[in-house]
């Protein structure tokens, strides 16, 4: 055999330095830039950090306290004092509107982080293990998808006898995580079958090494995407359960319950400051999350065109 | 060289089955194997595809694919048999005595993990060195493999490499814990054929360095000339003819190898066209009666569609399944 001198066989000499940065970028940093590119996106973006910020900042900016009744002065219009007026108690119309966000993002965002939890390890194992496991995860989530949804929240609020946010949270996580659930099984049926998890498996990996550091990173695309529309969504069922009065209860404030004045003939028609507000901050949060997760669906899709 | 005993061979798998249980019955993938590596030998395994080789070197290291199951016989690292070792032993071996390349080095390296991430996993999870220790041994793997910013290369991720230097990258990943045998499935294949050489220099270098052994699983019989010592030819799951490299392109046994010598392109000779073995290796589920080969054989003969020839000796460390070595079914070699 020839002497082994295996030191300057320059492979690299064709390949450019990469300008300045000296660390790689990952492929979710290479996503990240295209998103941030995406104007409609940062719109969202924008937007929603707006709506969460009044929000969660809201005594700063009204020193009303949203459950404060006051007997004296109801159905006024709005004004100095009450700038949307107050409702049929007399408690402030625009300090329920901001405090009321606080519970529609909460909502929003704890049933994603628990669908999202529950759907991807679900799925995930599913997906890996295939046979017994993946048929029995698949007929649950067939079992909780015929399932009439708005039945099934009936149903929980007559046998616990009443709501209560954490309530309405769970019963909405265990609700939609099947979808979560299928689309990461369907990504991590097609992930098997690369052959970096073959090799994985050939470097001495056990399987929960190879399921969350080897895939999990790799379904991440669709499991963000996912979830982002997921949390739009919740908002909205959110504020129509609500709505309907099986939301979360009176008096804590929601957009869902302050548009429950709707209902009301004459507050349609006379006092439209009371529903149209709360309406409005419904449609542009959920469009505001619904452009980020198109965004993010964009910046993923490395074969998609259109940006 | 002559046979290797059990004593002397690394690796020597016995009468290994490895069988796919499918809705349509039960398939024979491979059927009965035996071959064994000497430390520090490079043997190729060698045939048409689907003749079972890749599917071997999956049941040596243990991860049959599917439906697939080993069987029967014994796959013998130094004695020890990893068919018998339980899923949390095997991880243990896998990575750190056995590792494996594969084929298509676009898609065996994982997109998320940095290269370093993925040179140092098998150090972390084999070795118990510190994160410190390990980067410092893959940068040593990276140099070794030829990478001069070796550094550099550590923080990078698979999609800025091209297919030649992840191959680098795999090969490092591979030999990062010392193995005693390297198994390679096809490495070269999809690489161009100036790299090709390179990643060949490279395998045999890393091979002197560690004095690791290698099984090099090919259809390509010029990488086989270029890196074996021994070659053993499969077809249909069994092994047809076992010899020497040079015997075995001076004078092949079997029919089947002959051909497959017969069918490389070569410069000197003008042809019109390339010889080609006629028909194609049939599916394991639907094997011909007799010798497996004898439909798409010019030697055969009636004999040869009965009954299938048992693997016999036929000196100078020689194996081959063919009746014409055969007296007594009337061999006339």
């Amino acid at each position: 055999m020839q002497e082994s001198s295996i030191q300057p066989k320059t492979v690299e000499m064709q390949q450019p330095e990469p300008k300045g940065k000296p660390r790689g970028k990952s492929p979710l940093q290479l996503a990240l830039r295209r998103f941030f590119k995406n104007k409609m996106a940062i719109a969202g973006v924008i937007i929603l950090a707006v709506v969460s910020f009044i929000s969660i900042f809201a005594p700063l900016f009204i020193s009303h306290d949203p459950l404060a009744t006051d007997l004296y002065n109801t159905n006024a219009e709005p004004g100095g004092e009450h700038w949307l007026g107050t409702d049929d108690t007399g408690r402030d119309v625009f300090a329920r509107l901001l405090y009321g966000g606080r519970i529609s993002l909460i909502i929003g965002l704890v049933t994603m982080l628990g669908t999202v939890l529950i759907g991807a390890v679900l799925g995930a194992l599913a997906g890996y293990y295939g046979r017994w496991i993946d048929a029995l995860v698949m007929r649950l989530t067939d079992l909780v998808l015929a399932l009439p949804f708005l039945l099934l929240i009936l149903f929980v609020i007559a046998v616990l006898a009443e709501t209560s946010l954490w309530i309405l949270i769970i019963t909405l996580v265990l609700v939609v995580w099947p979808q979560t659930a299928r689309i990461v099984r369907a990504e991590f049926l097609s992930l098997r079958e690369q052959e970096y998890v073959l090799s994985a498996q050939a470097i001495g990996c056990r399987d929960s090494r190879i399921i969350f550091r080897h895939m999990i990173p790799n379904a991440v695309a669709p499991i963000i995407v996912n979830a982002t529309l997921l949390m739009g969504l919740m908002i909205t069922v959110e504020s129509s359960l609500s709505f309907l009065g099986f939301g979360v209860p009176e008096p804590t404030p929601t957009w869902g319950n302050m548009l429950n004045a709707a209902r009301n003939v004459r507050i349609l028609s006379s006092e439209p400051w009371r529903w149209i507000p709360p309406g409005f901050m419904i449609v542009i949060t959920v469009l505001a999350i619904n452009f980020i997760g198109d965004g993010l669906r964009d910046a993923f899709d490395t074969k998609s065109t259109r940006r | 060289m002559n046979r290797l005993t059990e004593m002397t061979a690394l690796l020597h798998i016995r009468n290994l089955k490895t069988y796919f249980f499918g809705d349509d019955g039960t398939v024979p993938a491979v059927d009965g194997i035996d071959f064994s590596i000497g430390k520090g030998e490079t043997l190729a395994l060698v045939g048409e595809s689907g003749c079972g080789k890749s599917l071997t070197s999956l049941s040596v290291m243990g991860l049959v694919p599917g439906t697939g199951r080993i069987v029967e016989g014994e796959v013998l690292l130094e004695g020890e048999n990893l068919v018998e070792k339980t899923e949390e032993e095997l991880s243990r071996i896998r990575g750190n005595e056995i590792s494996m390349i594969f084929q298509e080095p676009m898609t065996s390296l994982n997109p998320v993990l940095t290269v370093g991430e993925q040179i140092m996993e098998g150090l972390l999870l084999h070795q118990r060195l510190s994160r410190q220790a390990a980067r410092e041994r893959a940068v040593q793997m990276l140099k070794l493999v030829g990478f001069p910013r070796a550094e550099a290369i550590m923080d990078e991720y698979p999609h800025q490499l091209s297919g030649g230097m992840r191959q680098r990258a795999m090969i490092a990943m591979a030999v990062a814990c010392n193995p005693r045998l390297l198994i390679a499935d096809e490495p070269t294949t999809a690489l161009d054929v100036t790299i090709q050489a390179q990643i060949l220099d490279l395998m045999r270098d890393v091979k002197e360095k560690l004095s690791t052994s290698i099984l090099l699983i090919t259809h390509d019989l010029g990488v086989v000339a270029e890196m074996a010592e021994r070659v053993v030819v499969m077809y249909a799951g069994k092994v047809v003819e076992e010899a020497e490299v040079q015997d075995l392109f001076d004078q092949p046994a079997h029919p089947y190898t002959e051909g497959l010598i017969r069918s490389v392109p070569s410069l000197d000779e003008e042809k019109e066209r390339l010889y080609s073995i006629e028909g194609n290796v049939p599916s394991p589920d639907r094997l011909p009666k007799g010798c497996p080969f004898a439909p798409r054989c010019s030697e055969a003969w009636e004999k040869c569609l009965q009954k299938e020839p048992e693997l016999m000796e036929i000196g100078h460390g020689r194996r081959v399944r063919c009746f014409l070595y055969d007296p007594e079914e009337g061999g006339s070699r």
